[in-house]
């Protein structure tokens, strides 16, 4: 797989951040991963793929400690590249995909 | 979903998963926490249990730190770094690879790194249960400097506690050494306010300086105040307002009624607040001239530095000026000590002793095996080393190698043991603690008891691990490949056969009452197999006496209860009865006549029934009559119904009809009661047992409390709400209490011996695979040291079989004696179990054949491993090298 394109998981989690805008950060990527996608993810791997994502400059995070002095949290968004990415993912498997109903029964 | 978490202030478990994931997971570190403590939060809000959200929490905390390692790892795995950056001094390799090598190194001999592992978290767990008991029950009060609450006892001049005299509390609130000093009795009493069912609670009162004393504040409404508008005013507890009041909002200025007094509530107190001991309402105490209720304690908070000798001195001068004002009786004393101290029931002190001995045997066993198995492990691995050392690595990386595995393995097994050692204390804090201890006690893991068995276990395991290392390294190439054995190895041999033989015996001790507390485990539950326990439910009530004032009224009252319970569909027969029916919880003495009054009296157990009692819990009579609603009323004759096993044991299983027996706790001294019939018994008479009971009339024993029981043919439970009713019928300001079925009743009251004889089994159990795990280092060491010999008989023709049956019948040989040993002192120890055989003999002679047995199988599988592998040796591999 080459640079630029994105893992199975990096697309799940681009998706998640992109629903969840503009409170996407961790512990609620991983609920929204959990509930739409069924996939059960440790903190360590979405803060690592993040970082990865970030480094390719897909996501920008930024850390922001609460107005009332809380924990501060990690927010994500994602940058044009990364839903230019996920556009380009999705076009490639809806392109796979074409013409497999048959095959893989519509759902 | 967005809202601001309320946070709840740093635990120490937040602060430590902070600190891992500063450390190790640096980068993320703050915001991760964020996120994990937000999870965690809404976890414990949608009602997930406490040890799963917590178990997820280190999950992630532990993924956390590995997801960073990896990722710092990489570069210099694959190059992309110079692994110098990561590289520690002397070893030469990447940390990473290090830890590769120790896991591939561990795959090499699984079977024992398991094995070590496993008694490693069994001593483990053994240990962080046991001093979690006991530290649980030796907490401190949980108060702010707990440990400065203390009691002041005035002792009489037989060192027995007498009640405090007149004045006590001023004389005394003036000594240095005191910074506070307060005053609180107990007492049970039943709370009556209109819009709920009455409640029987433990009650305290207090003076109202107790809190400050305390340092506790009330989390709604005020404190108590020495105000006289404050007569009245009442605290309750946290947990009363919950449940009794459901959380009632509008709590503060609610009046409720105990006895004839009018309480005001002014306050709840924050959870888990149950001073003195396990109570929930709190009143004023009336100490106008000075003068203390009966039963009351006098409790203060030390002041700073205060020197306990000189305090009682001080405190004995008050006394003694007390003394001169003519208040007080006689020369006093007093005594101080830690408000908990004393404060666990008999018996419990001598239980956490022998269990304590016990722990810290199987502690030195689990130690020593897992260095046997670690010994056994390196000297199979000190050829590879010897070659390894051989080809230029050095000495400190071939120790380090040893070293990791080593400690894989410790933390492998502490892990484990710490999860079960955690998972038996939840267990035990949920359901055994709330029986016997007072709501200051916690069961839980202690911090300072994991790190310092971590340690020990952890430092015998480095010791073990890698002292063959630095053997191999000192010795030459040569002698390491041909299997010479040193002379220290042959005095290890002889200490290891005399640490087995001593192993094996008291393996065979623990097996023994394994088997006799565990079959009395199974047994227990047909012991009551003929009461119908599945048809009775019970209920208490208590008679408020400032309206039923004497013992009479009272009696009459529980039988129109009878009526009205007997009245409610689905019940087929009714009683009431003084005491739990049928087991009989009330103790008396006994007197014969012909007895010497000056001879200490036996005990007896009594219940006080009606008539319809025996016909409830299906009691039949043997010979005689039962007893009817009237005996034992004012003026009529003195009469009891006693059991067949009441006869067999005080009469010679004569005749008992006409007999005559004093129980002088319901009697008096001067009065004899006649035997009038004879019912059969509740459970079988067995050794150990003691199913003698004596059923006294219902108005015999001044009683304040009754137990109503209906018996029907459906589910008992589902009637309690009916029996309510007809209860509040009767009288409205009449709790109902206590309801159970039969069957949660005897399941209660087997709790504690069942659980006992449980640890009992379970501890017997492990001791035996710890010797098991004993047994298998010790052969295999032997094994491995003689392979030359072997090799050499070998060669010279000896056949496979020879060899695997010889060191089978030499471990036969070296553990059968030791068995027998132990069979022999189990056979001496063995009546001591009887509490727990519950009923079976306990020299019964099943447990011990099946423990001699035991022992026997495990010899041979423990043996027959290594041996297997003697005889299957390659005679010119080994000799190859010479």
């Amino acid at each position: 797989m080459g640079r630029d394109n994105l893992g199975e998981f990096e697309q799940l989690l681009l998706m998640a951040v992109l629903h969840l805008e503009p409170e996407a950060w961790g512990s609620e990527i991983r609920r929204a991963l959990k509930e739409r996608a069924g996939r059960r993810a440790s903190l360590g791997a979405i803060y690592a793929t993040i970082r990865r994502m970030a480094a390719k400059g897909l996501v920008e995070v930024e850390d922001v400690a609460s107005p009332k002095g809380g924990r501060p949290r990690r927010y994500v968004r994602a940058t044009p590249e990364g839903i230019e990415a996920v556009r380009r993912a999705r076009e490639s498997l809806m392109a796979m995909a074409h013409g497999l109903d048959e095959r893989l029964g519509s759902s | 979903m967005n809202e601001q978490e309320p946070h709840i202030p740093d635990t120490r478990s937040e602060r430590l998963a902070g600190r891992l994931l500063d450390r190790f997971a640096t980068r993320d570190a703050a915001p991760a926490l964020t996120d994990l403590l937000a999870e965690r939060d809404r976890a414990l809000r949608a009602g997930r249990r406490r040890l799963v959200v917590a178990a997820d929490f280190w999950w992630q905390v532990a993924w956390l730190c590995l997801w960073n390692l990896r990722e710092r790892a990489r570069p210099a795995l694959r190059g992309d770094e110079p692994v110098i950056s990561g590289r520690r001094p002397g070893t030469g390799l990447h940390p990473m690879q290090a830890l590769k090598l120790a896991v591939r190194g561990l795959q090499k001999t699984p079977g024992i790194a398991v094995t070590a592992a496993v008694t490693l978290s069994l001593g483990l767990s053994a240990t962080v249960v046991l001093l979690g008991v006991f530290l649980g029950t030796m907490r401190p009060l949980p108060v702010p400097d707990g440990d400065q609450i203390v009691s002041l006892d005035v002792l009489d001049e037989r060192g027995r506690s007498a009640d405090p005299p007149v004045g006590v509390l001023d004389t005394w609130s003036r000594v240095s050494g005191l910074s506070d000093v307060a005053a609180v009795r107990g007492y049970p009493a039943t709370i009556v306010h209109p819009s709920a069912p009455a409640v029987r609670v433990a009650a305290a009162e207090v003076t109202p300086d107790l809190l400050s004393l305390l340092q506790m504040g009330v989390v709604r409404g005020r404190a108590l105040t020495a105000q006289p508008d404050d007569r009245d005013a009442a605290l309750v507890a946290w947990e009363l307002w919950q449940d009794a009041f459901e959380a009632d909002p509008d709590i503060i200025g609610r009046t409720v009624r105990v006895g004839s007094r009018v309480h005001t509530v002014v306050g709840v107190m924050p959870p888990d607040f149950g001073f003195p001991e396990n109570q929930s309402f709190w009143t004023v105490m009336d100490v106008s001239g000075g003068r203390l209720p009966e039963g009351t304690e006098v409790v203060a908070r030390l002041s700073d530095g205060s020197d306990p000798g000189r305090l009682v001195l001080a405190l004995e001068r008050g006394l003694a000026s007390l003394a001169r004002d003519d208040s007080v009786d006689g020369p006093y004393r007093a005594r101080v000590q830690a408000w908990v101290k004393g404060r666990g029931e008999g018996g419990e002190a001598y239980a956490f002793i022998a269990l304590g001995i016990l722990v810290a045997l199987l502690l030195i066993v689990c130690a020593a095996n897992v260095s046997t198995l670690l010994l056994v492990r390196a000297t199979e691995r000190v050829s590879v080393l010897a070659v390894h050392a051989a080809l230029g690595a050095s000495r400190s990386q071939v120790v380090l190698q040893l070293l990791i595995e080593s400690l894989m393995v410790a933390m492998l097994g502490g892990a484990v043991g710490l999860a079960a050692g955690y998972a038996a204390l939840e267990w035990i804090q949920g359901n055994l603690a709330v029986h016997w201890g007072y709501y200051w006690m916690e069961m839980g893991v202690r911090p300072g008891v994991v790190l310092g068995t971590f340690a020990a276990v952890t430092g015998a395991a480095a010791l073990a691990g890698t002292a063959p290392a630095l053997l191999a390294l000192r010795t030459d190439l040569r002698s390491v490949m041909g299997g010479r054995s040193s002379g220290s190895a042959r005095s290890g041999r002889r200490l290891g056969r005399w640490f087995l033989a001593t192993q094996v015996t008291l393996s065979t001790v623990g097996l023994v009452a394994a088997l006799v507390m565990g079959g009395g485990v199974l047994t227990s539950g047909d012991l009551m197999a003929d009461l119908p326990l599945d048809e009775i439910v019970q209920g208490r009530i208590t008679p408020d006496p400032e309206r039923y004032p004497s013992a009479a009224d009272r009696a009459v009252l529980a039988l129109l209860v009878r009526e009205a319970v007997e009245q409610v569909p689905g019940v087929t027969t009714a009683s009431v009865s003084v005491g739990i029916p049928v087991f009989g919880n009330l103790g008396a003495q006994l007197r014969l006549p012909g007895d010497d009054p000056e001879l200490p009296k036996p005990q007896v157990f009594l219940w006080g029934g009606d008539a319809h009692t025996p016909e409830t819990y299906g009691l039949e009579l043997h010979s005689g009559r039962l007893l009817t609603d009237t005996d034992g009323a004012a003026g009529s004759e003195a009469v009891v119904v006693v059991n067949d096993a009441f006869v067999k044991r005080w009469f010679d299983g004569g005749n008992a009809l006409g007999r005559r027996l004093n129980l002088s706790d319901v009697h008096g001294d001067g009065t004899w009661a006649t035997v009038v019939g004879v019912v059969s018994d509740h459970y079988p008479d067995r050794p150990g047992l003691r199913p003698d009971r004596v059923m006294v009339p219902l108005h015999a024993p001044k009683a304040e409390s009754f137990y109503v029981s209906a018996r029907t043919g459906g589910d008992p439970a589902e009637l309690v709400p009916a029996l309510r009713r007809a209860v509040a019928n009767v009288d409205p300001t009449l709790p109902l209490d206590q309801t159970q079925t039969l069957r949660a009743l005897t399941d209660w009251m087997q709790r504690m011996p069942r659980s006992m004889a449980l640890f009992g089994a379970l501890g017997g159990l492990a001791g035996v695979l710890v010797a098991g795990i004993g047994l298998y280092g010790i052969v295999a060491f032997q094994v491995r040291s003689r392979l030359r010999e072997t090799g050499v008989r070998m060669a010279l023709g000896a056949p496979s079989a020879r060899i695997l049956t010889e060191i089978l019948r030499e471990s036969l040989v070296r553990v059968l004696p030791a068995t027998a040993i132990g069979l022999a002192l189990a056979y001496v120890i063995a009546p001591g179990l009887a509490m727990f055989a519950f009923g079976r003999p306990p020299r019964d002679v099943t447990p011990f054949v099946a423990a001699g047995m035991t022992m026997l199988i495990i010899t041979l599988v423990a043996s027959f491993l290594p041996a297997l592998r003697a005889s299957r040796t390659e005679p010119q591999h080994v000799l190859r090298s010479e």
